[in-house]
């Protein structure tokens, strides 16, 4: 058979077209592959991980190896917040956690920075800021605190201290400058 | 081989130990000086070797340094607060919480006789004494005499009054203070206690053992 140019180009129209027409699929096709694939992998894939979790695995280890091991958990341990880094008074309570909410509040117009420093902060003196309030001659802060005995005090401006006027003194005044003292009894 | 979990189980506890003792370390190391901080680490060891608790001579150290003080009135101060809680242990016995003898070493502190602080804790023997002994310690502060604060408490506690109940009366005779009462009359008058009469007697007469300290 003898192809003209315009017989060529006819066949290669003709097989173009043939190639362009879109392939008709099932369209329930790629959800029989994939439930047939599912069930070829699933099971195989569970039972190896069952198997692996299983089965026992001997484990070598050094002393030291076990040592720093255990070193690292008691580090994250004890970095854990002890708590949300206490008159005072209560504002709510988590009978599950056990402790209590605590409103520490004082009235000085004039301060530039309010801190309360106590027993339940390590005596940090810029642990536990005061807001004030929005007329701004109230100072406010409230601190979860565990059932106890706590003494504190009130840092005006970062050099005058100042005990809280409407909680009971602490008696001990060692170091010269008055403290005040707050009981949260147990839930 | 090495059972990991057995091993690393029982060496937490330790680790952990030893970790709060490194932490107390170093928040006493940033704040005070090297002799101080021997002075307290020494006093906090006794508490140790007596079942104390150490935090509270920690704070006592802290807030010392926080308010400027010496280190020589810091190591006192602290050694005073370990003499208090041995006597306070002394009075409320082996079974004392660390708060229950944290609030009875401030009752010794406030001057609150030794056999009614044993006796508060005879009353409260099913209960937490730790709120009667601080409403003790805050009566005393208020300017209540002693005998008075405790007849007081005593009184309330054996009639079965709650925490929030002996709160109450602390609130209410610092109100009739600032009020312009006398703090002995505010103080009978709100718990019906006259001031004639004594408090309750206590069980026991203690002799307080002198408290150990290392050398």
């Amino acid at each position: 058979m003898v192809f003209t140019v315009n017989d060529r180009s006819n066949l290669i129209d003709d097989v173009a077209h043939e190639l362009r027409r879109p392939v008709r699929i099932d369209p329930a096709l790629d959800v029989r592959v994939m439930e047939s694939v599912s069930r070829e992998l699933r099971p195989g894939l569970a039972a190896t991980l069952l198997r692996w979790l299983a089965t026992p695995k001997p484990v070598r280890l050094s002393p030291a190896v076990t040592a720093a091991v255990a070193a690292s958990i008691a580090l994250a341990i004890w970095m854990l917040p002890a708590g949300i880094s206490r008159p005072a008074g209560e504002v709510a309570s988590s009978a599950a956690s056990g402790f209590r909410l605590v409103e520490f509040s004082l009235k000085v117009p004039e301060a530039s920075v309010v801190t309360v420093v106590g027993d339940f902060n390590d005596w940090d003196s810029a642990a536990t800021p005061l807001e004030p309030s929005s007329a701004g001659d109230i100072w406010v802060v409230t601190v979860p605190l565990d059932p106890g005995r706590y003494q504190y005090t009130f840092l005006v401006d970062g050099a005058q201290w100042v005990a809280d006027p409407g909680a009971p003194r602490a008696l001990q005044s060692d170091f010269g400058w008055p403290s005040s003292v707050i009981t949260v009894p147990e839930i | 081989m090495i059972k990991i979990r057995v091993l690393s189980l029982a060496l937490i506890p330790t680790l952990v130990a030893v970790g709060s003792v490194l932490a107390q370390d170093s928040r006493l190391a940033a704040r005070v000086d090297a002799e101080t901080q021997r002075g307290v680490e020494a006093l906090a060891a006794s508490a140790r070797a007596q079942q104390l608790p150490t935090e509270p001579l920690f704070d006592k150290a802290l807030e010392g340094a926080s308010k400027g003080a010496p280190g020589d009135q810091i190591v006192q101060a602290v050694a005073r607060l370990l003499d208090d809680l041995a006597a306070a242990r002394e009075m409320l016995g082996e079974d004392a919480t660390d708060s229950e003898l944290l609030a009875g070493a401030g009752a010794v502190r406030a001057g609150a006789a030794p056999g009614y602080i044993t006796a508060l804790a005879e009353v409260r023997s099913s209960s937490s004494v730790m709120v009667p002994l601080a409403v003790l310690t805050d009566l005393i502060a208020l300017g209540v005499p002693p005998d008075t604060a405790a007849a007081a408490v005593a009184t309330l506690a054996q009639s079965g009054a709650t925490d929030a109940e002996l709160e109450d009366l602390l609130r209410k005779v610092g109100s009739d203070i600032q009020a312009g009462y006398p703090p002995v009359q505010a103080a009978s008058i709100r718990s019906g206690v006259p001031t004639s009469v004594p408090p309750p007697a206590p069980p026991v007469l203690i002799e307080l053992a002198s408290p150990v300290r290392d050398p």
